[in-house]
């Protein structure tokens, strides 16, 4: 999003205009009980809501980034409590308390508005520190709160309560936004997932993953091999989830049984979850290891690799008469009849000719590749120049 | 020996039954000393421990002349058992207290129990086996009490809640408010347990008439069917089997039958909807001994909407731009039901006995509709008192705010607006967008799954900030037009 400049502060009658504009380009704050009250000279009062995400002390650590993604969320999620209230009801913050909250209202910022909720002054005297939060154009929701009691005393909150105030200022190049806003009508956890550095910050002290894309039997299992071999790299594979899916079903691991399986669960879980499965394993062996990652087959996995700052594709290809050649060797015990004309069909279905959105898409896959190969004789040169790359790369990423 | 050896067991019986009954009294104490928010569980706890008091009291007494005397098995059996029944019970205190339930969804229950009955409390829970559940549990602590202490009949405690119901609900339906309009059908059991409008359906003279003429033959059929309706095992066979079937089915599916026209009265056809989306109404379709089947109870809603005036309000002739759409895609999901229930009416149901049961029922949905009518006239959810509401809030839901009120042009504050209205503009909304629309592979459902959580979450939202402007600007929190 582009950044936005804050002008004057919205007075009074600015307020009263843009609360009675027409719906697609209101200021919403619903429901207003009492206007004459909240709407002050430059500010909007807001009452404090029914719910409260109260911090309880646990066995584990409460925040771990060393931990899994999915990990940090369930100890986020553990580590507190939902409390519901209803209006009127009390609810007794403890002296240096910290709980999370919302505003009762709901509010809908226009494009061309930003914001900040701060505590009243009488509160703050009283001992109730709200910290401070900017409130972004195209906001909705109910408002987060964070509470903090600032006085060696306890304080009893009501619900309903006029807490907080809103202070109000147009932006002088609002931007749209073309995804819609989610809605926060709750108080939420810690969206410190959300942070993309996070990751970037987790992987920038570790290795870094390769992933080979290729045409069948072109050579990507050896190239992973070598790399695990001789480079001591991890090797994952999307496939595998794919041997797993088939072994539970009773079926051989062909390759149409397999081109059937891996569109079947892209089909039914999106297109990237082979490679959103593997998330977890990758989070958790880069610290101690390069990867190497096959079994690519969708665009949409391409993507969700990407994702990983420190990912590299390379693509592999080579003439399909070798590479029918190269299959059948590799093959003969379980697939010792295949023809050159069936070889060719799976091969183009590979390739991504007649695939759905979720099929096979080789050599869509191939195009978005850092570095890509032709194999056109021994191996050993290919790992020649793989090995190269890799020099290549621990000049760039280590 | 032998008499020696009846009053030694008869002893030790006691002896276990008094400990268990201090035992069970230290863990009600534990459980108030949990410091209840709420007044219901301190209530439930109140009965609980009074009963307990009374079975510990009779407990010594009975066993103050040891040794028993074997002809007093009995009287030991009871209060055993009275014990039991408290131990079960008091599982509804804990419930209470550890549901993590929105007010959103709260209120609605509450609003409309307290309503029916102003004494009335409540308690709702998730509960991961049964689903949508009802109950009233002052009846059947009413029922124990008199098998432990001299109460008179027909007579509820004095200084108590008149009604305690009990509703529980599907944990993972909890944020799926539109869903959850299916409680309207569970507060009809409610109604049904206060007003008794089954019992009075049941014995008009015009319903005993027509089931008396249709049954009699069927009558012979009862047991054979209910040996093994359709070849199967019917779950619900166990509960039924020890009353005459044919009353007892009667009896269910009027009370069901009553609890759905009720919900339709009072929510308009949301709740019809909320019916038709339950993944299990597919497996009514077939009638079972406890519900009658899906397309009966479909074209019973259908005709309490048409009583209501729904036909005219979708009319998407009469209306233009985003309405007319609305009106069409809501007409014409009414349109796929009434001919669910169409086709149901004329294919024949599952063997002569449910056939039979099915005729009466066929007549009888008109007086069924009259006797909720008269004791709910007041809450009906007329298409012409929530028209001017619903197309407003579906504006907001568009714009990504609660439909918890209806804008003025130029005004600061909204108007309020119905229960109704906003769960209504949420499914009207929903069918509108086909949000409900079966999904191509995968990725769309996630994207079908988001938007309909993001329409629950504004929909929850828009019932609780509708509550809480009531109750901070309208004399005694402005239940009464809530509804």
């Amino acid at each position: 999003m582009m950044p936005f400049r804050m002008d004057g502060v919205l007075t009074r009658p600015d307020l009263v205009a843009r609360l009675t504009a027409p719906v697609a380009e209101r200021l919403v704050v619903t429901p207003l009980t009492d206007p004459e009250r909240q709407i002050g000279s430059n500010t909007i009062d807001l009452k404090l809501g029914t719910e409260l995400l109260v911090p309880r002390h646990g066995r584990t650590a409460y925040l771990d980034l060393h931990q899994r993604t999915e990990a940090i969320a369930a100890s986020l999620e553990a580590a507190h409590e939902r409390i519901p209230l209803q209006i009127g009801d009390e609810f007794i913050l403890h002296e240096h308390q910290f709980v999370m909250a919302t505003t009762l209202e709901y509010v809908g910022m226009p494009q061309n508005l930003a914001g900040y909720v701060m505590g009243r002054s009488s509160w703050e005297r009283a001992g109730l520190h709200v910290r401070p939060a900017r409130v972004a154009p195209g906001y909705r929701g109910c408002i987060q709160l964070q509470l903090v009691s600032h006085k060696d005393l306890p304080i009893t909150l009501v619900t309903g309560a006029r807490i907080c105030q809103l202070m109000l200022f147009p932006v002088s190049n609002p931007v749209s936004s073309e995804t819609p806003n989610p809605v926060r009508a709750r108080p939420y956890f810690s969206p410190i997932l959300d942070d993309e550095e996070l990751v970037q910050l987790q992987q920038s002290r570790r290795g870094f993953i390769l992933g080979v894309v290729g045409t069948l039997a072109s050579g990507r299992s050896l190239l992973a091999e070598h790399l695990a071999r001789v480079h001591g790299f991890v090797h994952l594979s999307l496939s595998t989830q794919l041997y797993a899916e088939a072994r539970q079903r009773g079926r051989r691991p062909t390759l149409a049984a397999m081109q059937e399986l891996g569109n079947a669960l892209r089909h039914a879980n999106g297109s990237s979850v082979l490679a959103d499965r593997l998330r977890g394993d990758i989070q958790e062996l880069q610290r101690v290891s390069n990867l190497v990652i096959t079994g690519i087959k969708n665009v949409a996995e391409v993507e969700a690799l990407k994702r990983w700052s420190n990912f590299r594709l390379i693509a592999v290809d080579a003439p399909v008469e070798r590479r029918y050649g190269w299959y059948l060797d590799a093959n003969r015990l379980t697939e010792p009849d295949l023809s050159p004309a069936a070889f060719a069909e799976f091969d183009r279905r590979d390739r991504g000719v007649g695939e759905p959105p979720w099929g096979q898409q080789v050599d869509a896959c191939m195009r978005l590749a850092d570095r890509t190969y032709t194999r056109d004789g021994a191996i050993s040169e290919l790992y020649q120049k793989l090995d190269a790359y890799l020099d290549e790369l621990r000049g760039m990423l280590l | 020996m032998a008499p020696a050896t009846a009053h030694l067991d008869v002893d030790y019986l006691a002896s276990a039954a008094i400990h268990q009954a201090l035992t069970l009294g230290d863990s009600l104490r534990e459980l108030r000393a949990r410091e209840y928010a709420t007044q219901t569980p301190l209530i439930l706890l109140d009965l609980l421990e009074g009963i307990v008091d009374d079975v510990r009291d009779q407990l010594l007494e009975l066993t103050a002349g040891r040794p028993l005397e074997a002809a007093r098995r009995m009287e030991l059996r009871g209060l055993g058992q009275a014990l039991d029944q408290v131990t079960e019970l008091s599982e509804y205190v804990v419930r209470c207290a550890d549901a993590d339930v929105p007010w959103g969804l709260v209120y609605p229950l509450e609003l409309f129990c307290r309503q029916l009955t102003p004494e009335s409390r409540m308690i709702i829970y998730p509960a991961w086996r049964h689903g949508y559940t009802y109950g009233e549990l002052m009846g059947t602590l009413y029922r124990i009490m008199r098998s432990v202490r001299e109460l008179p009949e027909g007579e509820f405690l004095p200084g108590y809640p008149r009604f305690l119901a009990v509703f529980s609900f599907p944990p993972i339906q909890g944020p799926n408010i539109l869903q959850n309009a299916a409680w309207g059908h569970e507060i009809g059991h409610h109604l049904d347990t206060v007003f008794n409008v089954s019992a009075e359906v049941l014995k008009a003279p015009a319903f005993v008439q027509r089931a008396g003429g249709v049954l009699t033959a069927a009558q012979v059929e009862a047991p054979r069917a209910a040996r093994a309706p359709q070849g199967q095992f019917d779950p619900n066979y166990e509960r039924v089997s020890h009353l005459t079937p044919i009353v007892k089915i009667l009896g269910g599916w009027v009370a069901e039958l009553v609890a759905d026209i009720f919900s339709v009265h009072v929510f308009g056809p949301a709740s019809l909807f909320a019916f038709s989306e339950i993944p299990s109404a597919l497996a009514w379709s077939e009638p079972s001994w406890s519900h009658p089947p899906s397309w009966l109870r479909i074209a019973a809603m259908l005709d309490e909407l048409r009583y209501l005036g729904y036909d005219a309000l979708l009319d998407a002739a009469q209306s233009t731009g985003h309405r007319a759409a609305m009106c069409a895609a809501v007409g014409e999901r009414l349109a796929t039901l009434a001919q669910v229930a169409a086709r149901g009416a004329v294919e024949p149901a599952t063997g002569r006995f449910f056939a039979s049961i099915t005729g009466v029922f066929a007549g009888a949905r008109g007086e069924m509709a009259s006797h909720v009518r008269g004791v709910v006239r007041d809450w009906a959810c007329r298409a012409e008192r929530i028209a001017g509401d619903v197309f407003e809030l579906v504006e907001r839901l568009d714009n990504v705010i609660p439909p918890c009120e209806v804008d003025l042009p130029g005004e600061l504050v909204g108007r309020a607006t119905t229960l109704a209205a906003i769960v209504n503009a949420g499914w009207f909304y929903r069918i509108w967008r086909s949000l409900d629309r079966a999904p191509r592979d995968g990725t769309e459902a996630r994207e079908l799954h988001a938007e309909l959580a993001r329409l629950n979450e504004l929909v929850l939202k828009a019932i609780e900030l509708s509550a809480a402007k009531r109750q901070l600007t309208e004399v005694g929190g402005g239940v009464d037009d809530a509804l």
